[in-house]
């Protein structure tokens, strides 16, 4: 039953890895940029959370502001960062990246401080199967990430605008020439990658606290998460993250804590040498 | 302006650039005669150097992403200082021994570089530089947190070298012999097949380049840096922690790199200077300063992709063209010239 326990914390854990690496899919299949802010983005949400609820907004309506706010960062943040480092190719643009992810992460301290706190879960208590504990943030965690996994699966492959996407991504030219506009579709991209990881902020904040410097680990956990699953599918971006929440929960148990953050970056090593195009994504592959 | 200075690709890295370094290091050190801290801050920023050209030559020279160069830096300083402290190797023997296991580390990542490219690339260097730094932090033998204190300082022989200058003398001889081999390499026959590699896998494969052996030689070579430069580090510090050397520094020295401009061995020295000037001359905790380079990188992405180097060298070009048109206007004056328009 302990193992039970351990597995679901380690889903939750997964669920907030997976919006940081759905996020990273996004970027990724729309721009071709791997955006190293990602994380920072999550902490930025989680501490505009706070704010919200400090000023005693209702933690529900919270949640829907801040996906707004989080979609109308992301679209400064696209224009700031990448609209004109992109235009001389990918490794300006990810090079941008890395400057905006100083600038997040320690701009966000300067603003709240480099003091973490908690955020309150948006629906107390739980419930028990057993001596199986469930948190009623858990239920909440898993259906909004299901939710914006089948949001995104059907937005990318089943709309006008989201094929445009994708589109673009793989023949900016061909693509503006049936009328896709490149910067336009780049711009909602990277705002529906911010709102993900503010989700993801927001959700994962009563475990690990606001704010503080855990952006660069939510970044890297992320992508190990994605590159795990296999950064071309959305759904094998989530089943690697969640795989990921499992490992460090369950390995937790049998190795020292100091130990687990190697073992990840260990895992993300052996999987890019293994098999780069992830668990559940193509067989053979090259990668640009 | 473009990122990588491919219309001088053969012409780059003049020795004369060299001497030009010297003679900074030479003027910093008569200015900050008898001032501690200037020297000090020197003697960092030129060991610093040294582990952000081995960078240079990997992500500049031949296009390989690298971010874990902080993690190459600390395998060579622990690697030494256990050897000098534990089983009292000379200081010499330590930077040998530092280099080396460094670079055992480089042949690693340069196996891995194989299969990897661009984004790939970048996250698993990073990952690389964490797992160095979430070892160390680690307790046991190597200090955990805390690291290895009394590290002696240079030492040739019996001339022990304690004093300011002796230690910034030191540190830009270093650097200098550095900055040498690189502008000798990058001029060389190796270092041409290095940036055909980065302009063109396949054409370089095409033309005979062994991508495969230069791919992971350049990264123990870059790895033998790195290792050098943490050696002398941990020498010159006297005390090293797994804190000197995180991830985020990792991401300090590529900035260097970028900032000073992605391939000019020159470049990569002024990067230095500024990155380290920035975090000294920002007041505050060392949050306002990384803001200052996160908005720096931003722009300079932007606007001057090649870096310090890219806008000297935008510079001397304006000026080349004026002087060129001036001779024309002298020597041959309006003549006719036959373009292919007028032949068809």
């Amino acid at each position: 039953m302990e193992y039970v326990n351990l597995a679901i914390d380690g889903i939750v854990l997964g669920c907030a890895y997976a919006f940081v690496a759905l996020g990273f899919h996004l970027i990724y299949r729309t721009s071709g940029v791997l955006d190293f802010a990602q994380g920072d983005k999550a902490v930025i949400g989680g501490l505009i959370a706070l704010d919200l609820v400090n000023s005693h907004v209702p933690l529900l309506l919270t949640l829907l502001l801040v996906i707004v706010i989080g979609f109308g960062l992301g679209i400064v943040y696209e224009v700031v960062v990448i609209r004109y480092t992109r235009r001389l190719g990918i490794v300006p643009a990810i090079i941008a990246t890395v400057g905006a992810s100083l600038l997040l992460e320690n701009g966000q301290q300067m603003i709240w401080g480099s003091n973490s706190s908690p955020l309150p879960s948006l629906t107390s208590g739980g419930f028990h199967i057993g001596s199986i504990n469930v948190l009623w943030q858990n239920i909440w965690t898993v259906g909004i990430l299901a939710l914006a996994v089948l949001g995104l699966m059907w937005f990318l492959n089943h709309t006008r605008f989201g094929k445009g996407m994708v589109a673009s991504a793989s023949d900016p030219v061909a693509a503006s020439t049936l009328g896709i506009n490149p910067s336009l579709v780049r711009s909602v991209a990277f705002g529906l990658a911010f709102s993900l990881a503010v989700v993801g902020g927001v959700l994962v904040a009563p475990i690990t606290l606001v704010g503080g410097a855990i952006g660069a680990t939510f970044t890297l956990k992320g992508f190990t998460g994605a590159i795990l699953g296999g950064l071309e599918s959305a759904v094998g971006v989530v089943v690697g993250a969640i795989l990921l929440g499992l490992i460090e929960s369950i390995g937790g148990k049998f190795i020292p804590n100091s130990y687990l953050n190697p073992l990840d970056y260990t895992i993300l090593l052996v999987v890019l040498l293994i098999k780069p195009s992830g668990l559940m994504g193509p067989r053979r592959q090259r990668l640009a | 302006m473009e990122l990588f200075p491919r219309s001088e690709t053969t012409r780059s890295g003049s020795i004369g650039s060299g001497l030009f370094i010297v003679a900074l290091f030479v003027v910093f050190g008569i200015y900050a005669h008898g001032n501690g801290y200037l020297l000090s801050v020197g003697a960092i920023i030129a060991v610093t150097s040294i582990a952000s050209l081995g960078l240079s030559l990997v992500v500049g020279r031949a296009g390989q992403l690298s971010f874990g160069q902080a993690g190459f830096m600390a395998v060579g300083a622990y690697s030494s200082a256990w050897v000098t402290l534990d089983w009292h190797f000379t200081f010499l023997l330590g930077v040998l021994i530092g280099a080396v296991t460094a670079g055992v580390l480089g042949l690693i990542v340069g196996l891995i570089a194989l299969r990897l490219r661009g984004n790939y690339l970048a996250l698993a260097t990073l990952a690389t530089g964490a797992i160095v730094f979430g070892l160390l932090s680690v307790p046991g033998p190597l200090g955990g947190s805390n690291g290895l204190s009394n590290i002696p300082s240079f030492s040739i022989g019996s001339w022990q070298v304690s004093s300011f200058m002796g230690q910034y003398v030191f540190s830009c001889g270093a650097a200098a012999l550095a900055c040498f081999f690189s502008l000798w390499l990058v001029r060389s026959r190796y270092g041409l097949e290095l940036t055909a590699l980065r302009d063109d896998e396949v054409g370089a494969a095409s033309l005979g380049i062994k991508i495969v052996s230069r791919k992971v030689e350049i990264f123990v070579l870059c790895a033998i840096f790195g290792g050098i430069a943490g050696a002398l580090d941990g020498a010159l510090q006297g005390t090293i922690a797994p804190s000197l050397f995180t991830v985020s520094f990792s991401i300090q020295l590529f900035l260097m790199m970028v900032l000073g401009g992605m391939g000019s061995i020159p470049g990569t020295i002024f990067g230095t200077a500024l990155i380290l000037g920035i975090l000294q001359v920002v007041p505050g905790t060392g949050d306002n300063a990384l803001v200052v380079m996160g908005v720096l990188v931003i722009v300079a992405m932007a606007l001057f992709p090649g870096g310090l180097a890219g806008v000297m060298r935008q510079g001397r070009g304006f000026f080349t063209l004026r002087l060129s048109k001036l001779r024309s206007r002298s020597t041959s004056g309006p003549g006719v010239t036959l373009t292919n328009e007028d032949v068809q």
